[in-house]
This record gives C-alpha cells, structure tokens and sequence, in this order.
C-alpha cells in the first residue's frame, strides 16, 4: 500500500501542480466514499489494460471553478459550466494517466478510457478500493481507486 | 506562413497547449488551428490549400483517435511530410516506440510545460 500512496500522491501532485499551480496536501486514505458537502463534480475514467479499474474524482465546484480559472488565466471561459466539466475531465484524464505509467512496465502499453463527468454521485464499488482525501488549495478533493487487484505499485 | 493544428477532445488541453507554444516561442508568423478529433483534423487538413507544418494531437479521442490521424497523414503523398508530435496521457517508452515507427516527430507527456515543447520546436521548425 505504500507504492500504491505515493504514486497517487505524485500523481495527483504532479498533474495539478503543473496544470493549475494549486498546492496539493495528502490528508489521509481509507475505504469510504467521500461526502461531498454542497455542488460536486465526480469524474470517472477507465483503465482498460493491463491493470483493469476505475479512477473517480470528486472536485467541489468552488475549487473546479478555482482551477479553471487558473488554468485559463481569468479569461471568461472559466465561468461556462461546458468550460469547468471539460476541466475537471482534463485533469482526471492527466492524474489517471500519469499514475497508470507509473504502475505499468516501460515494455507494455497501456490503455484508458474517456473521462466521463457527472454531478451525481456514483455508487460504491462492489470490489475493492480506496479513497485518497487530498487538500489542493485548502478545498477537498478525493480521488476513489477502484479495483487495480494484483497491482504491485 | 507556418500552420499549426492542434487535435484534442480537451478544450482545456488545446487551450494549455496553445499558451506552451505562445511561451515555448513558435515562429511568428504561426496560424493556430484547433481541431476536437482525428476526423474534424484530417477534414481540416485535406481540405487546406496550404499544408500544416506541425500537427500536435492527442491519441484518446472520440470519433477518431490520434493514431487513426497519424495513419492518414503518412499515408498521404499530400501531407505525410508533416510534422506530428504527439501529446497524451497514454504514452511509455513501448508506445513511444510505436508512434515513431509510424512517424511521429516526438512524443511528449501530459502534464505538458513550455519547456518540453520549446525542446522539440527547433526540430520542427529548424533552429531559432
């Protein structure tokens, strides 16, 4: 579980930071769905191949509008509802690829889905997974690893 | 006139790509064109009168993805002189692999940053 804990922090670190230059703090991990309090976004992204799972988001709406506006310097796209989804899908899509290198050998390629977003929260997985409650910029964010069973990371 | 394509179901992603171009200092007089997959971008490129000098695409798109793009512009007597650099998410050193034995220039990860684009523009653009 220790690989498992610093791949997804680097990769959460690694993919926010360098998006939206946001501070990115690891607060703890367990198995429990997160509890969004007010507007949330969810994303969800496949992983197709060679490990097979699913990497959720939970990004409350402040902070999606916050890396939105980071992202796109102020400019008047962030406010778009179509604007702040495709963000969240964007940094999901980064966070879940870089973590999926991370655990795959350099001599096999890899597969992902597309990332899909949604407001209304998804059910908990029946397999097994692990939610990571993250900090970035003093908001909540979680990231939900579902399945990824036998990943030596 | 030097015309650049950029292919990603991510507006958020063309958008970063774009501000790393217009930081990593591509040439002057650079049109930039934005495309959201694989078919919209090859549509836009056969049907220029001018061809694009530099293609960056994504690999994970709706419709038709980036190695569906990358099939076509080689495949092209027209274009497959065309510079393709791809950036994704979904890339090691085994799909890097496979990308440039279809002809793709370079090969960058996401998250990208200026700095590894303004590594590869020389490249594309001869030396600057």
């Amino acid at each position: 579980m220790e690989m498992m804990i610093k791949n997804i922090q680097e990769s959460v670190t690694e993919s926010i930071e360098n998006m939206a230059f946001a501070e990115v703090i690891l607060n703890s991990h367990e198995k429990k769905m997160p509890e969004p309090e007010g507007e949330v976004f969810w994303g969800s992204l496949e992983v197709i191949s060679p490990v097979k799972g699913v990497v959720t988001v939970m990004v409350p709406r402040p902070l999606a509008e916050e890396l939105a506006e980071s992202i796109y310097e102020g400019g008047e796209e962030f406010v778009l509802e179509g604007t702040i989804r495709d963000v969240v899908a964007e940094v999901l899509n980064t966070l879940a690829g870089v973590f999926v290198k991370k655990v795959t050998p350099e001599d096999v390629k890899f597969e992902v889905g597309l990332p899909v977003i949604d407001k209304n929260p998804p059910s908990t997985p029946e397999g097994p997974y692990e939610t990571f409650f993250f900090n970035v910029n003093e908001r909540p964010f979680a990231v939900v690893m579902a399945g990824f069973e036998g990943l030596d990371c | 006139m030097n015309k650049i394509l950029i292919v990603d179901d991510s507006s958020t992603a063309r958008m970063i790509i774009k501000r790393c171009l217009e930081i990593a200092g591509c040439p002057e007089d650079a049109e930039i064109t934005e495309a959201s997959n694989g078919e919209e971008a090859w549509k836009k490129i056969s049907e220029s009168t001018q061809p694009f000098k530099l293609v960056i695409s994504d690999l994970n798109m709706p419709v038709m993805g980036g190695q569906g793009l990358i099939g076509q512009i080689k495949g092209s007597a027209a274009h497959r002189n065309t510079a393709v650099v791809v950036i994704t998410s979904a890339d090691n050193p085994a799909k890097e692999k496979e990308l440039k034995d279809m002809g793709v220039a370079a090969v960058l990860s996401k998250p990208v940053s200026p700095a590894t684009i303004a590594a590869v523009i020389p490249t594309i653009f001869g030396g600057r």
